[in-house]
């Protein structure tokens, strides 16, 4: 079987929409996996680093345990679940509505699509705000970059994917109004679906995230 | 010419639904867990939990969503080969720097 041969229901638009290729497959969605398996060794790397110094912070706030400030604050384990568990679940549903936009796109459907990756943006930016909310009070319970270990590892990890999540919205605009301006047919939706990959990559790296930092407590030994 | 764009199956839609229903109820008994006090005193069974749950979720949007499941098998090797080299590096640092004999809190 040829390696691009596909396995399941998914069936072959009949205008060809890319020249031929050595592999068969498209360059850009071939370049753009390749990124995405580059990028798992970027973010593997930063949960690697977080899982390294988790419970090895010398002064607190503590992510899973309380702290007493000097001025005598008592901080509970910072970390907030039930706000982190809805923000996950926005991504989780901005996901959906990316493979919404996508099929939009792919069947000519102009108004699922708009509507789709539209909503798509929004649900982003929503969890951007999640995420801003958190680190504004994590801030005022005096968690910051230099603070501690666990202050250094959580933002530099959950900051490069709010990065991330940030260019996907810029990105997704971008389609949204290049659609608006023309029509982006169904024989051009690779551009999209490349633009999919790269949104459903932020939400599996969260997935990751939510599980690791947020869900499983630390113990004083730093182990599980 | 190999046609490059693909028009999603009939019933695609039904199956993103009843993913996102999937994902929905893993991400509220992945919430769960932390309020289970059992849960918290059973912290390795916690791990595997957790660990499942995540895993499961995973692999449903790389599959659903991202199409891995129907799409080329080239595909896959890009992607897979440095997730798990990822996996194993995560796994082999975790391991190293949690085996040591003086905690950094006694330095």
């Amino acid at each position: 079987m040829a390696a691009h041969a596909t396995t399941g229901p998914v069936a072959h638009a009949p205008a060809a929409a890319h020249p031929p290729t050595s592999m068969g497959l498209p360059h850009l969605k071939l370049g753009f996996w390749t990124f995405l398996g580059s990028d798992c060794l970027f973010f593997g790397s930063l949960i690697a680093t977080y899982m390294a110094y988790r419970g090895h912070s010398l002064t607190g706030p503590y992510s899973h345990s309380p702290w007493t400030a000097p001025d005598g604050h008592v901080v509970n384990h910072i970390l907030n679940v039930p706000v982190t568990s809805i923000s996950a679940f926005v991504l989780l549903v901005s996901s959906f509505a990316m493979v919404m936009a996508l099929n939009g796109f792919q069947t000519n459907n102009r108004g699922r699509a708009r509507l789709w990756i539209f909503l798509t943006a929004i649900f982003g930016l929503t969890f951007l705000g999640f995420q801003s909310f958190e680190f504004t009070e994590f801030y005022l319970n005096g968690l910051s970059l230099s603070q501690n270990l666990f202050g250094s590892t959580f933002f530099v990890l959950t900051g490069f994917h709010g990065t991330h999540v940030a260019f996907g919205v810029l990105w997704l605009l971008t389609l949204f109004v290049a659609d608006l301006r023309k029509p982006i047919p169904p024989s051009k939706a690779i551009n999209v679906e490349t633009c999919g990959l790269y949104w459903h990559f932020v939400d599996i790296v969260w997935i990751v995230i939510f599980a690791f930092v947020y869900l499983i407590p630390v113990t004083e030994k730093g182990g599980f | 010419m190999e046609a490059h764009a693909h028009a999603p199956a009939p019933g695609a839609v039904r199956n993103y639904i009843l993913v996102l229903c999937i994902l929905g109820v893993l991400t509220f008994l992945e919430c769960m867990t932390y309020f289970i006090p059992w849960f918290q005193e059973h912290r390795q069974v916690l791990f595997v939990a957790i660990s499942i749950m995540g895993t499961v979720k995973f692999g449903l949007v790389v599959a659903f969503y991202m199409h891995l499941r129907h799409d080329a098998v080239f595909y896959r090797e890009v992607f897979i080969i440095p997730l798990v080299l990822a996996i194993v590096i995560t796994i082999i640092v975790t391991m190293l720097t949690s085996i040591r004999l003086i905690p950094y809190q006694h330095l």
